[in-house]
C-alpha cells in the first residue's frame, strides 16, 4: 500500500518527485494521467496524499479532484497541486474543488518536505 | 544590439560593390543581418538556411547572366512567402509589367527613406512588448536549466523570421491564448545531442539508452514549463467581463508539408524567434540549439497587452507548498 499517489503525465517529474518522497522514506505510486490516478486512488485504500499536475492529457488535474471529493467525499484524501499554473484563478478553482495545497514547478523538495508529512501524518 | 531589439537574417544578391557596402550600412542601421551568397547559387542558400526574413537583389545582370528580375521569380516561386526587394539602376525605373506580383518592393540604392519603409511594411511590421521579448528569454533560459542539470544558455537577439522552414528533427507546438493574441510557441531542436544529456543522466530520465521517444519526453517537458510560465506572466485569458469569447473560438488549420520541411499557421506574418545554445558545462558533451518561435496568428491586439503583477504580490516562491 502507497501513502502518497503522485500523478503527472512527465515521467521526468515523476521519476523526481517520487524518487526524492521514497528517499524520504514514504511509500509513493505513480500514475501518468487523471484518469488513471482516479483509479489508483479507488483501489489502494492506504494513500494518504495525491500530489498532482494540472495539465494532463486524458482527464486534467482539476477534474480528478472534483470527481475524487464528488465520488469519494472530502476527507478521503489530501491534495496537492504540482503544476506550472499560477493563476489565481485557477488556484481558486482547486481550492473550491477540495485542493489543499499548490506547488508551483519547479518542484523543491527540501521546501515542501514539512508540509507533506503533516499531511501525511 | 540590445538582447530584446529585434532584428532579421537576409538574403544579399548585388553585383554592385558600391550599392552594396550601401546597404551594408543600411542593414547595420535596421538591425539587419545580411547573408551573402558569394559562395553558392542564390536557391542554394534558400534550400540550406532556415530562418530568412528577405532577400535584396538587383537588376542588373550577375556573372553567370542571371538578372534579379527572373531571380525575383524564382524565389516567389520556391518561397512565396519571403519579401523580395530588388535595386533599380535607374530612381525613375518602376519594376516592369508583369513582376510586380513576385517582389514586395523595388528601390533606389541612394532612397534609404523608401528602403527603409518597404522593410517596416513587410518585415518589421508588427512591435511586440518589450516586457514580453525579456520576459520570454528569461523563462526559457531557467527552464532549460531546470530540466538539464549543469548547463549554460546564451541567447542570440530576438528576430523576425518569415520563411516558415522547420529546423531540426523534431519540434514541440503548444497554443497561446489571451485577450490580446491567439497563437503557438514552437520549440525545434536536434536529437542526438540530448540523448547524449540523458544518457548521462543529466536529465530527470532514467536510462542509458535513451530512445527518440525520451527525446519527445524531455522536449515536451520543457515546453511545457515554459507554457506554464508564460501563460500565468502574459496570456492571461481576461473574462472579467462576463462575455462569451467569439474570438477564442476562432481557429485556422495549422498545416505541416514533411517533404518540404515547411509548416503554416494560416497567416503570413513573420515569427518572432529565439535562437539558443546549450552548453554543457562539464565540457563532455556537445552544445545544442533550440529554435523557440512564438506565432501571432489570431486576434492580435497588442495594445491591450498585460504583465502579470501576480510576482510581486504573490508571498509565496516556486517549489515551495502554497497551503490554502
Amino acid at each position: 500500500m502507497a501513502q502518497i499517489l503522485v500523478v503527472d503525465d512527465s515521467a521526468t517529474v515523476r521519476n523526481e518527485v517520487s524518487g526524492f518522497l521514497s528517499n524520504q522514506g514514504f511509500d509513493v505510486a505513480t500514475a501518468e494521467d487523471g484518469k488513471d490516478g482516479l483509479d489508483k486512488l479507488k483501489a489502494d485504500s492506504g494513500i494518504k496524499l495525491v500530489i498532482s499536475d494540472v495539465n494532463m492529457p486524458n482527464m486534467d488535474g482539476l477534474t480528478m479532484v472534483e470527481k475524487i471529493r464528488g465520488e469519494m467525499g472530502n476527507s478521503a484524501v489530501n491534495i496537492i497541486m504540482l503544476t506550472t499554473e499560477s493563476d489565481p484563478r485557477m488556484k481558486e478553482r482547486g481550492k473550491a474543488a477540495g485542493v489543499k495545497g499548490w506547488i508551483v514547478k519547479p518542484f523543491n523538495g527540501d521546501a515542501v518536505v514539512g508540509g507533506i508529512k503533516k499531511l501525511v501524518g | 544590439m540590445g538582447q530584446d531589439e529585434l532584428t532579421s537574417k537576409v538574403l544579399i544578391h548585388e553585383v554592385d560593390s558600391d550599392a552594396e557596402s550601401k546597404l551594408k550600412a543600411f542593414f547595420t542601421e535596421n538591425n539587419l543581418t545580411g547573408l551573402k551568397d558569394s559562395q553558392m547559387n542564390v536557391l542554394d542558400i534558400f534550400n540550406r538556411n532556415t530562418d530568412l526574413g528577405a532577400a535584396f537583389l538587383c537588376e542588373t545582370q550577375d556573372s553567370n547572366g542571371i538578372g534579379g528580375l527572373e531571380l525575383g521569380k524564382k524565389i516567389h516561386q520556391i518561397r512565396p512567402e519571403i519579401p523580395v526587394f530588388i535595386r533599380m539602376n535607374n530612381p525613375d525605373s518602376n519594376l516592369p509589367d508583369g513582376y510586380e506580383h513576385y517582389f514586395a518592393g523595388s528601390y533606389h540604392i541612394d532612397d534609404e527613406v523608401h528602403l527603409k519603409e518597404l522593410v517596416n511594411k513587410h518585415l518589421f511590421n508588427e512591435h511586440y512588448p518589450i516586457p514580453l521579448i525579456r520576459g520570454i528569454q528569461q523563462i526559457s533560459q531557467d527552464s532549460f536549466q531546470t530540466a538539464i542539470d549543469n548547463i549554460s544558455v546564451t541567447v542570440d537577439p530576438p528576430y523576425l523570421v518569415k520563411d516558415q522552414i522547420i529546423y531540426g528533427e523534431l519540434f514541440s507546438l503548444i497554443p497561446l491564448e489571451s485577450n490580446w493574441c491567439r497563437g503557438f510557441m514552437m520549440l525545434q531542436t536536434t536529437e542526438a545531442e540530448i540523448k547524449q544529456i540523458i544518457s548521462a543522466g543529466k536529465t530527470g530520465l532514467i536510462t542509458n539508452v535513451p530512445t527518440f521517444r525520451d527525446v519527445n519526453h524531455i522536449l515536451s517537458e520543457v515546453t511545457n514549463m515554459i507554457w506554464g510560465s508564460l501563460k500565468s506572466k502574459f496570456f492571461i485569458e481576461d473574462d472579467s467581463d462576463g462575455k462569451e469569447d467569439y474570438a477564442s473560438k476562432i481557429h485556422v488549420p495549422t498545416l505541416v508539408n514533411h517533404q518540404h520541411r515547411f509548416i503554416s499557421f494560416g497567416s503570413n506574418e513573420p515569427h518572432l524567434c529565439f535562437r539558443y545554445t546549450v552548453k554543457d558545462n562539464t565540457g563532455e558533451h556537445p552544445d545544442f540549439t533550440i529554435y523557440q518561435k512564438i506565432i501571432f496568428n489570431l486576434s492580435w491586439q497588442p495594445e491591450l497587452f498585460k504583465e502579470s503583477t501576480q510576482e510581486t504580490d504573490d508571498m509565496v516562491s516556486a517549489g515551495e507548498l502554497e497551503f490554502f
